[in-house]
């Protein structure tokens, strides 16, 4: 086990010791023994020590450092504090000038949660500027983690002088969760609301999208004159015409998030107590329900922003935090920070509960639920939202597939029950008019677009 | 700025936020080595490899590297060349080399420890001991005494997973020259003035 020092000041090495302690024994032995050889056994320790040491003659500075006594040099990771999961960010490690000769840096890993190199590299002089060695991380889980920790062992010259092991300060960043694919237009709601969204609407008024060419009448707008039609067709009948055209119109999305239950794909991590997904086993469990359910409703609100709808963000056990919708690239943003901050994993052990007062949510808003469906609660809300009036879109976040161990009968029966429920529970939301879809991308880009192009059944 | 040095300070770049290192600097350095290069032929080609490897720093790379298992490899072959200097020169009983054998075994171990100090004295004591003439032999005993004592230092601060960096261990090289040089030097001297 490493002790890691907390004061950062120089001390002797064994080699320090040696270096002195041995030519002066050696030089005793010899004056008192007679023995010139082992007068010249010391003298290259003796010789190595005065160049280390650096201040004694101009020879000695030519060829050594200045004694290292001065501060010792820091050592610390930067980069961006915010990181998108998925992909790589550029890390950079600097070291501060100082008159040590080397340090042994522990370098950020290649992957997040890797084991880093760990390199001797030679220490910037004082005469220079910092020293940064830029290494790049591949960023795999979303949330705010410790990237990185820069520990290090400085040595002066000849590694006489030590500083250290020294448990440098973490560098922490916020890892945005992914927005994974690109998803189509989704549903509209029965009555779109605004005049600034980019869909098209069956409703006249204000908008782009052309609805007919009509003579005027009284009421309507001069600069709705169509120049090029009415003088194609007045002649003996001069008569002025106008372009009508459809709204467009946006929509108000509210993601709502169950993270009541986070299911790794591992079926017998289910009823483990300690926590689903800790931090070693975390490549050997794999992407659980929460990770996909984050990303869905990353992507969904990525999709909804860019085509000009107002979108919000709801974690149902904790419904103070909602995000409230708006729309813009900010909204985007400020939806997966709240994600990457406030998400949490639950552990088996909780007994996390769905909030009893749902905020209300805009009329005519449509609402995207992801969870697994475990339970009778969200089925309930979702059946709930529907009969108000909401087009609901209902998205398994369960992993698939499932792996669970033949050999074990009493847990594979258990999982039959569990996922016939769970069927259940699916089949009473279709009923209920609710959109139900895997959170696999292409089969929700298809519900999607599905959704988009089906009737309606309110006119508008 | 810096009030220190009178540079800007590095400002994190827009795309990455690492901040990034002031190229006059580098360049200004790399300018005085080489300025200082002109001295002689062995110093340019020393000054030379230093700007590149500090070209290799202001990229922010590292430049080549060794595992350090091949230091500990060349601390064995130091106190193999040792032991066996000892050994053919003073000619110690069997017991004595195997002594100084499991000593060398704990320094390439544990180059932290005081194992190496341990072997250099006892390589010291055979030949008191021994009672020898002064020889040839004591050439490589004391290039095998200042490599492992040298090495062992510097595998010390280099654990087993550790990449060493040629340019880290570029100023001990040129020291450990200069001092071989002149121990050296010192030795054939007290060869040649011997009787």
């Amino acid at each position: 086990m490493i002790m890691y020092a907390r004061r950062q000041s120089w001390r002797p090495t064994p080699a320090y010791a040696r270096a002195v302690a041995l030519p002066v024994v050696l030089a005793c032995a010899a004056l008192i023994l007679g023995r010139v050889e082992l007068l010249l056994l010391g003298t290259p320790l003796v010789l190595g020590t005065l160049l280390a040491r650096g201040r004694f003659t101009a020879l000695a500075k030519e060829f050594g450092a200045e004694p290292a006594h001065e501060t010792p040099p820091s050592v610390k990771v930067s980069g961006p504090a915010r990181l998108d999961a998925g992909r790589t960010a550029k890390l950079a490690t600097a070291i501060t000038p100082s008159d040590a000769e080397t340090v042994t840096v522990l370098l950020p890993p290649d992957i997040q949660n890797g084991d880093g190199q760990r390199v001797v590299v030679l220490a910037p002089s004082t005469d220079g500027g910092d020293r940064q060695i830029v290494t790049e991380m591949e960023i795999t889980t979303w949330g705010t983690h410790e990237l990185s920790r820069p520990h290090h062992l400085v040595a002066g010259p000849d590694a006489l002088w030590v500083t250290g092991p020294v448990e440098a300060r973490p560098f922490t960043a916020q890892v945005l969760p992914a927005v994974s694919t690109r998803l189509p237009s989704g549903p509209l709601p029965p009555r779109p609301a605004g005049m600034v969204g980019a869909h098209r609407t069956r409703r006249p008024g204000e908008g782009t999208e052309l609805h007919e060419i009509s003579p005027f009448v009284p009421g309507d707008r001069l600069r709705r004159v169509d120049w090029r039609v009415t003088s194609r067709q007045s002649g003996p009948y001069e008569q002025l015409f106008t372009r009508r055209t459809l709204v467009d119109a946006d929509a108000d999305v509210v993601c709502c998030l169950d993270n009541r239950f986070d299911l790794a794909p591992e079926v017998a991590t289910w009823s483990s107590v300690a926590e689903v997904a800790p931090v070693d086993d975390e490549d050997q469990i794999g992407r659980t329900s929460i990770d996909i359910a984050v990303d869905t409703v990353s992507s969904v609100a990525a999709t909804y922003l860019a085509h000009g709808d107002r979108v919000g963000m709801l974690d149902l056990s904790t419904p103070s935090r909602m995000v409230r919708p708006a729309s813009g690239g900010r909204q985007l943003m400020r939806i997966r920070s709240h994600l990457a901050l406030h998400t949490r994993r639950p552990g088996s052990g909780d007994v996390a509960r769905v909030a009893q007062r749902i905020p209300a949510f805009p009329p005519g808003a449509i609402i995207v639920v992801t969870s697994v469906f475990l339970d009778e609660t969200v089925v309930e809300l979702a059946a709930g939202w529907r009969r108000a009036g909401h087009p609901v879109l209902a998205v398994d976040v369960m992993p698939d597939p499932l792996h669970v161990d033949r050999k074990n009968q009493p847990m594979s029966l258990a999982l039959r029950v569990v996922m016939a429920e769970r069927q259940e529970r699916l089949a009473a939301l279709t009923s209920n008019g609710v959109t139900v879809t895997k959170a696999e991308p292409s089969r929700l880009a298809l519900s999607l677009a599905r959704l988009a192009r089906a009737p309606r059944r309110s006119r508008h | 700025m810096d009030p220190h040095s009178g540079e800007p300070r590095p400002e994190p770049t827009a795309d990455s936020g690492i901040p990034t290192k002031p190229t006059t600097a580098t360049t200004t350095a790399a300018t005085t080595k080489a300025a200082g290069s002109n001295q002689d032929e062995a110093g340019a080609a020393a000054h030379t490899t230093e700007a590149a490897s500090s070209t290799e720093a202001a990229r922010g790379r590292i430049g080549p590297t060794f595992p350090s298992w091949r230091l500990r490899g060349v601390l064995a072959l130091a106190c193999v060349i040792l032991i066996a200097s000892v050994t053919i020169w003073a000619g110690p009983h069997v017991f004595f080399v195997v002594v100084l054998l499991a000593q060398a075994v704990y320094v390439v171990i544990r180059p932290d420890s005081h194992a190496t100090t341990a072997l250099l004295a006892s390589s010291a004591a055979v030949i008191v001991f021994a009672d020898v003439e002064l020889s040839a032999w004591l050439m490589p005993a004391v290039l095998g005494f200042h490599v492992a004592h040298l090495v062992a230092a510097l595998a010390a601060v280099a654990p087993w997973d550790t990449d060493l960096e040629h340019a880290a261990l570029r100023p001990a090289l040129r020291r450990f020259v200069a001092v071989q040089g002149a121990s050296q030097a010192l030795v054939l001297l007290a060869l040649l003035v011997s009787p």
